[in-house]
């Protein structure tokens, strides 16, 4: 049988067609099912992102529900202030998503979110990451990983610092809730939407969203790329419970190498083997880690 | 969705868009279009009855077994024989082979064939007086049950005449009862019978008896199959203690050959050889052994065939020809020769100064049978409704091949009694594949989706491993997956919403059967 247990999905959509993403687009496949996983009754703060333009320019809306947009570094300020303000006006059910990319999380919205993360406030952070800055043309964040290429690192500048562990950050921060997740396992995602809308204070979603266009992989491979990356131990699957308590959630079955990852991406393309070699070091030695942390 | 909201406080005040993204047609962005076809699967492919695996399977994985027969019958309507004596070309290119390991398509074929036994319930015949055609099939081997089965289906009386006194042809008096269980073939008899087919046996058909079947029938099918032994053309062949091979297993089942004894010699290295020899041993041969002219690659029998008479403990001696049985009126010893290395269809040569003798008391011959259908009809072909079926066409083949050659046969048959009627839907009969149909190769699926699992031994478990290859199982991974919610996922049969559909191909990628392809589709607005 399947893994994906496609009929116990919710064939109920609160997102439209005709959004502005590109084609074969992670970050829209990803809030769709987080649209499907939250209901209407939500309020959704988008940072500058892409998906300031997905969720539709005026006079146009993509999402079902009430969207406010806000400046770059004030993601998570905004989505406390606004449940702060629901909260006066007695409405204490509805539940405040702020979307943000990897800018607006690792770089931009850092001070934002930790802040709000301090104060625990009662939002749900979603961080769909594409691991560079692609709406604006592919400049590098620090989300963006060791060997790629983008425009602010070209070839063969290429980018030589790791990426941010944003999870280590927010687990640093004690928050109720920390998860990671990817399109390719939906009912994964699906359940991690679900127990963070249960769970109060402030909820960090870090979503693995490959994006064809500043990746230079083909619009049909965003959901195997997602896939790949938990397979190949690079994204593990995991949940952060008060800062302290790591589960895995997804163990692969067998070692799939990173090229399988990488080789797809021109954004890898020049990387020679010593360099791939390097990466997956890296990949076996956090893994280690993190099963470290688990079995604590 | 929005406005309807129960609770006053919701939405806040706050502006809102109202007009939906629904008005971007982002289907004009698109170069390729995902397309749905269903094709054809590797083991449907292979198999000699072309049978729609994958559909059958998908019912069963359901558990709907009585849809799993009705698509069943379509291609073959003896599950249960099939599953028992098919050698299953289709587990051997089944793409879950190059996964974990091949689906027990036999296993499963042959729990449909006993479902349909167990709860066979006679309806929906069409009463005899209504039956304003009438056929004659000689023969009741698989291809002549088979044909007579689609043909009562079509609504025509059908009647058979079998020379021996059991039907079943092969089925009956070939293959061995550990291979068919012999209640299965009189399950199926029973259920033939039942549905208002009538079957004669002990009745031969000679050549003149004919024109006596052309008057009192419309139609005449010959479906009397191979079931003679071709002649080795050796000298002492007409002593007695030498047989054929099917002329040898037919004795057995009848009950004319009680016991074997002695040193049997078998010559040949077909199916019928090795049953032959596996046959004698069983029955009480001290030592048998196959003699056969190349070498074991080159056998045209089964390999489970080979390896169970290997287990039965027959001496195999390959590159060996028999050139003299010699014996005073009975049988004592053979003459042979050693052979040079040869392919099948390349011609034998002896090697000089390698003949030697082994003793026997009995000798199979079995390399090649012929069919007796010119003796019948020495008219054939020719005749407009003398049709003709199975082994007795094609030589020696499988069962599948045999109920295949009916199932084509009955289709024929009755096109031409219907002078010309198109064949169509209701007919409820597969029409056979041309060959050039894209066959679904292991590397379009997604097998990602699959965990790796060995067979289970439930047939719905089991059923449940089948990739369904090429048949859209209606699964709606593609809906899942689509980032511009181009899959209409509320209809159920996950159409594609190709206003809104921007071509990335994540739904063909992602697709577990490879029903969906990128194909360049010229819309009318371009």
């Amino acid at each position: 049988m399947f893994n994906t247990q496609v009929g116990d999905f919710s064939r109920e959509e609160f997102m439209s067609s005709g959004h502005n993403a590109c084609a074969g687009c992670g970050p829209a496949l990803a809030v769709r099912f987080l649209m499907k996983a939250m209901g209407p009754r939500v309020v959704v703060v988008i940072t500058a992102s892409c998906w300031s333009i997905i969720s539709g320019v005026v006079p146009l809306r993509s999402l079902e529900t009430v969207v406010m947009h806000c400046p770059f570094p004030s993601a998570a300020a905004t989505g406390s202030g606004v449940k702060k303000g629901l909260e006066a006006l007695g409405d204490l059910q509805t539940q405040v998503v702020v979307l943000a990319g990897d800018g607006g999380t690792f770089d931009i919205g850092l001070q934002g979110l930790s802040g709000a993360a301090e104060r625990n406030e009662d939002i749900l952070f979603v961080c769909y990451d594409n691991e560079a800055y692609m709406n604006t043309g592919m400049q590098k964040s620090s989300a963006t990983p060791y060997g790629s290429r983008s425009t602010t690192t070209p070839d063969p500048m290429l980018k030589t610092n790791p990426k941010k562990d944003i999870m280590k950050i927010m687990a640093a921060h004690r928050i109720p809730y920390a998860a990671t997740a990817t399109i390719a396992f939906p009912e994964d995602l699906i359940s991690k939407f679900k127990r963070a809308l249960e769970t109060k204070g402030l909820r960090f979603l870090h979503l693995f969203t490959p994006c064809p266009q500043g990746w230079g992989s083909p619009t049909d491979k965003t959901v195997e790329l997602s896939r790949l990356a938990v397979m190949t131990r690079l994204f593990p699957l995991i949940e952060v419970e008060d800062g302290e308590k790591y589960t895995i959630n997804y163990l692969p079955e067998e070692h799939v190498p990173i090229e399988k990852y990488l080789n797809p991406q021109r954004r890898f393309r020049s990387l020679d083997q010593e360099e791939v070699a390097l990466i997956q070091e890296q990949v076996n030695r956090d893994w280690e880690k993190m099963c470290k942390l688990t079995a604590q | 969705m929005l406005y309807s909201n129960e609770n006053k406080n919701f939405p806040p005040p706050i502006s809102v868009e109202t007009v939906s993204t629904r008005v971007n047609k982002t289907g004009l962005w698109r170069f390729l279009t995902p397309v749905r076809k269903e094709k054809i699967s590797p083991c449907r492919s292979h198999c000699p009855l072309e049978s729609g695996i994958p559909r059958w399977m998908n019912k069963v994985k359901e558990g709907n077994w009585e849809e799993a027969w009705q698509i069943m019958r379509e291609y073959n309507p003896f599950p249960a024989i099939i599953g028992y004596v098919c050698y299953q070309f289709c587990v051997e290119k089944c793409s879950r082979a190059l996964y974990d390991e091949p689906i027990a398509i036999g296993e499963v074929e042959k729990e449909i064939g006993l479902w349909r036994h167990k709860n066979y319930e006679h309806k929906n015949s069409i009463p005899e007086r209504e039956k304003s055609k009438k056929v004659v099939i000689v023969g009741s081997g698989p291809a002549g049950l088979s044909c007579a089965f689609y043909l009562n289906m079509l609504g025509v009386s059908v009647t058979i005449l079998e020379k021996l006194p059991v039907a079943g042809g092969l089925l009956a008096t070939g293959i061995p009862e550990y291979r068919l269980p012999r209640d299965i073939l009189k399950k199926e008899l029973e259920i033939l019978k039942a549905e208002g087919i009538v079957i004669k046996t002990d009745y031969e058909v000679g050549k003149d008896d004919l024109p006596n079947l052309q008057d009192n029938f419309d139609a005449v099918l010959l479906a009397v199959g191979a079931q003679e032994s071709k002649p080795l053309r050796i000298k002492g062949e007409d002593l007695s203690g030498v047989t054929g091979g099917v002329e040898f297993l037919r004795d057995l089942h009848l009950g004319k050959l009680k016991e074997v004894e002695g040193r049997v010699i078998v010559i040949g290295g077909g199916n019928a050889a090795v049953d032959a020899a596996c046959a004698a041993k069983r029955n009480g041969a001290e030592e048998v052994t196959l003699l056969y002219r190349r070498g074991e690659e080159e056998m045209p029998a089964h390999p489970h065939e080979i390896k169970a008479a290997v287990e039965a403990g027959v001496n195999f001696i390959f590159q060996t020809v028999v050139e003299e049985i010699i014996g005073e009126s009975k049988v004592q010893k053979v003459r042979a020769g050693k052979t040079a290395l040869s392919c099948r269809g390349e011609e034998i040569n002896v090697l000089a100064g390698t003949e030697f003798y082994l003793d026997c008391n009995l000798i199979i011959a079995a390399a090649g049978q012929e069919s007796k259908l010119s003796e019948v009809a020495p008219s054939f072909p020719g005749e407009p409704l003398i049709f003709a079926a199975g082994d007795a066409v094609s030589g020696p083949s499988t069962v599948a091949g045999a109920i295949f050659s009916g199932r084509e046969a009955a289709l024929n048959l009755f096109s031409m009694l219907e002078h010309g009627k198109e064949s169509n839907e209701s007919f409820q009969i597969a029409s056979p594949l041309n060959g050039k149909e894209e066959i679904v190769s292991f590397e379009s699926l997604n097998s990602t989706l699959y965990s790796r699992q060995k067979r289970f031994d439930q047939p719905q478990e089991e059923a449940g491993r089948c990739f369904n290859c090429g048949l859209c199982s209606k699964c709606g991974v593609c809906w899942i997956f689509c980032p511009d919610l181009s899959v209409d996922g509320l209809s159920g049969d996950f159409e594609f919403l190709l206003d809104y559909c921007k071509g990335c191909g994540i739904c063909v990628t992602e697709c577990p059967t490879g029903v969906l392809t990128m194909e360049e589709v010229v819309s009318d607005e371009a």
